[in-house]
């Protein structure tokens, strides 16, 4: 019987049975097994790109305790002389007391304390200062370095020292002031 | 001798449907035989891969914890270091203290001062030879602030108002003896502190006893700080190589050099 259908339909039964097993083929190929290899490639990469990248932070660890160090270096630093900056209008005025009661400690008397006013830069204020003194050579050093030394940071941009006519020991002074401070928690 | 075979056609075509089948099964069998091999295999390599990924894992994870910490300490201390150049650059002008001390310290006996005056003074860069490259990048990020962090935007601004500037003083006095005070300047303008020294003007003038004075004007061109243009290194150049810019150093430095000149007053 089935050899008349084959021979009635004109296909060999063979034939149809071989393209049956070659199209299973084919659809294991294209839809298991391809896609599985591809995941497993993907995953293969994945895994190399993973111990490239813990290979590449293993170099790391060496910079970033040196970059720790810097950075406490650099907060050290930062610190001290942050504190060196007032940064309020209150400290400021206490900035000026601490030059009028160095002016005292050094014997100088002071005939002109002059603030100029401020000028708002972007995250500093500059306060300028003029002052006149009268005083002795050694007086007036004194005086220059003992506000050096103050826990601020004040430039000394102008320095003016001349003989008193008449006078042999005693000088006068001018000088003007830039005392910095911080503008960042700027309250009062 | 000729072979008859009396067997009718359809008992043939039966055997050899029979021996088609054989083939098919043992085709089938092999195809069956080889997708299970494959898949089998790819199943195998799959695990493996997922097991070696999950053993990964955690070490990448380390890994990545350890460069987001990298990244934020750089970006920690580029932020903290913005504040430190700041802070530092504002400790670059020389003490006022110790350059009066290098005027008076090596002052002869006939020589004496009336007066003098420390003041900034703007320099051109034809003259004074400043770095005007530096100076024009100071000016370009002057130009960009708004562009720039408030720390990096002040910095900018006080180097284009302050690199530029040169600190004179200017030395007035009188003189019994110009030798000594010809001597005198030679030995300002050696003075580490000062670039240059120059008599600027001497004018003879008649006392009452007719004793010989001179009145004489002298100008200091004192050298620029730390940070500055043409002013001294940081760290030495030898170490150069391994060399931070930090301001601590540059701090140490600046101690140093100022505290080498002695006050004398």
């Amino acid at each position: 019987m089935s050899a008349v259908v084959i021979k009635r339909t004109g296909v060999p039964r063979s034939t149809m049975v071989t393209a049956a097993i070659a199209g299973a083929a084919i659809a294991y190929v294209v839809v298991v097994f391809l896609p599985t290899q591809r995941s497993i490639s993907n995953i293969r990469r994945d895994i190399l790109a993973k111990q490239e990248h813990i290979l590449q932070s293993d170099r790391l660890t060496l910079p970033t305790q040196q970059a720790e160090q810097k950075l406490q270096a650099v907060n050290a630093f930062v610190q001290r002389f942050d504190s060196m900056l007032p940064s309020t209008q209150g400290e400021l005025l206490r900035t000026f007391g601490r030059i009028s009661e160095q002016a005292k400690l050094a014997g100088v008397v002071v005939r002109r304390f002059d603030p100029q006013g401020t000028v708002d830069l972007a995250s500093l204020r500059q306060a300028k200062l003029e002052i006149s003194l009268e005083g002795t050579f050694p007086q007036i050093l004194d005086f220059i370095k003992r506000i050096e030394e103050l826990p601020n940071l004040i430039w000394i941009t102008n320095v003016r020292l001349a003989k008193i006519e008449g006078s042999s020991e005693l000088l006068t002074s001018e000088l003007t002031l830039t005392i910095f401070g911080d503008i960042d928690d700027q309250t009062e | 001798m000729k072979t008859i075979d009396f067997l009718p056609e359809h008992y043939r075509q039966r055997a050899l449907l029979r021996r088609a089948r054989a083939w098919w099964g043992i085709c089938a069998a092999i195809f069956g035989a080889v997708i299970a091999v494959s898949s089998g295999s790819q199943a195998w390599l799959y695990r493996s891969m997922q097991v070696q990924l999950a053993e990964v894992e955690p070490e990448c994870h380390a890994a990545r914890e350890l460069d987001a910490r990298f990244a934020k300490l750089r970006q920690e201390v580029g932020q903290r270091e913005e504040t430190a150049n700041l802070l530092a650059y504002l400790r670059h002008p020389w003490p006022r203290s110790q350059i009066i001390a290098a005027l008076v310290s090596n002052i002869p006996a006939s020589v004496e001062l009336t007066g003098f005056e420390i003041q900034a003074e703007e320099s051109s860069a034809e003259t004074e030879g400043v770095a005007p490259r530096r100076r024009n990048a100071a000016k370009k990020d002057t130009a960009s602030v708004t562009k720039l962090a408030p720390r990096v935007e002040d910095l900018a601004k006080l180097r284009a108002s302050s690199d530029n500037v040169t600190t004179i003083v200017a030395l007035r006095g009188a003189t019994a003896d110009d030798t000594q005070l010809h001597q005198y300047v030679q030995t300002l303008s050696e003075h580490p502190l000062f670039a240059s020294a120059q008599l600027v003007s001497i004018n003879a003038m008649e006392t009452a006893s007719k004793e010989h004075r001179s009145n004489f004007v002298v100008r200091v061109k004192v050298c620029p700080g730390f940070g500055q243009p043409g002013g001294p290194d940081i760290v030495p150049k030898s170490k150069s190589e391994t060399r931070s810019q930090t301001p601590v150093t540059s701090e140490a430095a600046h101690k140093t050099s100022a505290g080498s000149t002695e006050v004398k007053s």
